[in-house]
């Protein structure tokens, strides 16, 4: 098991522990949802962790190697993009719009349609390059 | 400390669109420290009302209305756009360096983080400009003083403001824990991260459990108001109590976000000062799980005087969270105990730093028992305490880290004659400015008051209150001076101006655009100390 999987397994038994005592003394229903669901979602990020692990290992994970050892690219980085911003600005728009008329909102809608199309094919474009 | 240095290299100008366009994890680090630093301004501005207002008894300056919109927006500016955000930023910058990435994981959704932020933040500040005022419901919003208590669009803003700033907390968490599982180099297993990081790393766990209830709160205040929900009515079969339990899972926690960074970067700095690697690492990790883990366990302890929660359990929670942070005291005096210990503005603030935490912490194991919180519940001792946690630990831990990362993010030193000089100011002055809240508070004066009466010692505690906030914001303005002229007449700083341990010191300063030509080998927690010193590590 890695270090993230037992710390991400580690906490969720502690709100499940947490959780289970809070509910036997309290029965408030309120607190013990959050404490159970708290344990669900880090039991299904360290689920997934692990599923994830039989298909790759790390350079990172295997203590005795060197950063020169190793020859593969690290990854793939975006140098600029307008779409995050635009993103942003679309999602102010929309949310505002909830306070100061529909058409804002609507206008707020479609601009955050634009950037995410925007920014599906920036994504693309990096990736073919 | 090595003062030898090339000439900064200076980064490539990128111009105003370079930086609206820009994913690069260093500039959305500089973007994020440079808008803290303006919404802290502003935040400072209405605290000198607040304290101006209350200088002497029974003579308000300001009316209630506005009064009730300034400690709103100050308490949440400073919760929700400076403190947290400030720790996100300067990881922004410094964790990709520190476990040898290019940049972080995903940049765009880096970039969007960022934008959501700063228009979050502008929103919510936006409330001053509307007819009828800004939020004015306090910085928790409580239900129905939130609800039908606050009928004007300053309070939809606020809200709308805050949705977007806990979506880009959530993103920028990812981000975080995306890059630190997958990025690091080669060879720096986990527990060879430096402890910033795993302090980040933790941070952003805490986010991904705690700010998602806080969307989901503030998702249904504004259904409330606008749409006609009832979630929080009484009289329509909703509850307010509800509210409370939603808004503190996320208002503990959040705490800790503000706080475990701050841990992070305090432990990187006292060290490197000391000469010495940090005493107890495994420890130190240790108790950061554990402070999450019980932070997550302690939201009720808000809700004493409800009557509506177990508050023994509560209480045990609470004190327990003594023990893990008793700890980490003991890994930062272990640390520094027998070190060759030098004092640069730096190591100065980290300790003052630990001074004024260690106050703010010693009253909240006093608030954590029911019988005393009962007696200064909605007291100045309230805030006093929350200002030694947040502004004398969090906000010291801040200048701390400008103070160390500036050379290496700007490539020039910081002037440390004005440091000391700002040190001493902030010190005394912010000491000044809440030491007699205990006192107010345990006298009885009450918070979000915007006059109070003439009894005996309350003028004079007033008094020296506002005093000790016109020194600190004098050494404010006294580190703005140090900026400009640190900037303006630039003495380079090299790659390595302290001898740091960690892998930022490996690079130039500012680093080129993916961060490292090379990166040492990693054979430890600190492999930059083990590159100059291979005798000594080995």
């Amino acid at each position: 098991m890695s270090t993230t999987e037992a710390i991400l397994l580690g906490s969720a038994t502690f709100a499940l522990v947490v959780g289970a005592t809070y509910w036997f003394l309290s029965h408030e229903s309120a607190g013990t949802m959050m404490l159970l669901t708290m344990a669900v979602g880090l039991t299904i990020a360290a689920a997934y962790l692990r599923l994830v692990r039989r298909r790759a290992s790390l350079p990172a994970d295997r203590p005795d190697v060197r950063p020169s050892d190793v020859r593969e690219p690290v990854g793939v980085f975006a140098s600029r993009s307008v779409w995050p911003a635009v993103l942003a600005l679309s999602c102010a728009a929309c949310l505002t719009g909830l306070i100061y008329g529909w058409w804002l909102a609507v206008a707020g809608a479609g601009g955050v349609t634009a950037a995410l199309v925007g920014l599906v094919q920036d994504d693309r474009a990096a990736r073919s390059r | 400390m090595s003062t030898a240095a090339a000439l900064p290299v200076p980064g490539p100008r990128i111009g105003l669109l370079g930086w609206l366009t820009t994913t690069n994890h260093k500039h959305i680090g500089i973007l994020y420290m440079t808008t803290t630093l303006g919404f802290f301004a502003l935040a400072g501005l209405m605290a000198l009302v607040i304290r101006a207002d209350l200088t002497v008894p029974n003579h308000p300056i300001v009316g209630r209305q506005t009064y009730a919109e300034l400690f709103t927006l100050h308490g949440t500016a400073m919760i929700f756009l400076v403190i947290a955000p400030f720790g996100l930023g300067i990881a922004n910058y410094i964790l990709p360096l520190q476990i040898g990435a290019p940049d972080m994981a995903y940049p765009r959704l880096n970039a969007l983080s960022y934008w959501l932020f700063l228009l979050g933040g502008l929103v919510v500040m936006s409330g001053l400009l509307t007819r009828d005022g800004a939020a004015a419901a306090g910085w928790v919003a409580y239900a129905p003083l939130s609800t039908t208590g606050s009928p004007g669009s300053g309070m939809d803003l606020w809200i709308v403001g805050l949705l977007m700033v806990s979506a880009s907390s959530i993103m920028t968490a990812i981000n975080l824990i995306a890059t630190t599982v997958l990025y690091r180099a080669p060879g720096m297993i986990m527990w060879r991260i430096p402890v910033f990081c795993w302090d980040m790393v933790v941070t952003s766990l805490l986010i991904l459990m705690a700010f998602p209830p806080l969307a989901a709160t503030l998702a249904m205040l504004l259904i409330d108001r606008r749409l006609g929900g009832h979630a929080f009515d009484p009289s329509q079969g909703g509850s307010a109590v509800v509210y409370q339990h939603l808004f503190w899972f996320f208002g503990h926690p959040e705490v800790y976000v503000m706080v475990l960074p701050y841990f992070g970067m305090i432990t990187e700095i006292i060290p490197v000062f000391s000469r010495k690697p940090v005493f107890g690492y495994t420890a130190f990790v240790l108790t950061t799980l554990a402070i999450a883990g019980l932070s997550m366990a302690v939201w009720a302890h808000h809700m004493f005087t409800t009557g509506a929660v177990l508050n023994p359990f509560f209480s045990a929670m609470s004190l327990l969270i003594a023990v893990p942070t008793g700890i980490k005291y003991v890994n930062w005096v272990g640390t520094m105990w027998r070190g060759s210990i030098v004092f640069p503005t730096a190591m100065l603030f980290a300790v003052g730093f630990l001074l004024n935490f260690l106050i703010g912490g010693v009253t909240g194991v006093m608030l954590a028992s029911p019988p005393i919180d009962f007696w200064t519940e909605d007291t100045y001792f309230i805030v006093a305490h929350m200002h030694y946690v947040l502004g004398g630990g969090s906000l010291f831990a801040v200048f701390a880290a400008v103070y160390y990362w500036f050379p290496k993010i700007t490539g020039v030193m910081l002037r440390e004659s004005w440091g000391r000089l700002q040190f001493w100011l902030v010190f005394v002055g912010f000491n000044a400015t809440f030491w007699p809240m205990h006192l107010l508070g345990l006298w009885g004066m009450q918070r979000r008051v915007v006059t109070y009466p003439a009894l005996p010692g309350w003028g004079a505690a007033n008094l020296v209150a506002t005093l000790g906030s016109a020194v600190l914001a004098v050494g404010v303005l006294v580190f703005l001076w140090n900026l400009w002229v640190s900037l303006r007449h630039r003495v380079p700083a090299g790659p390595d101006p302290w001898g740091g341990y960690t892998l930022e010191w490996a690079t130039a300063s500012p680093p080129p655009e993916f961060n490292f030509e090379t990166i040492p080998p990693i054979r430890s927690e600190r492999p930059v100390f083990d590159l100059h010193h291979p005798r000594a590590s080995s």
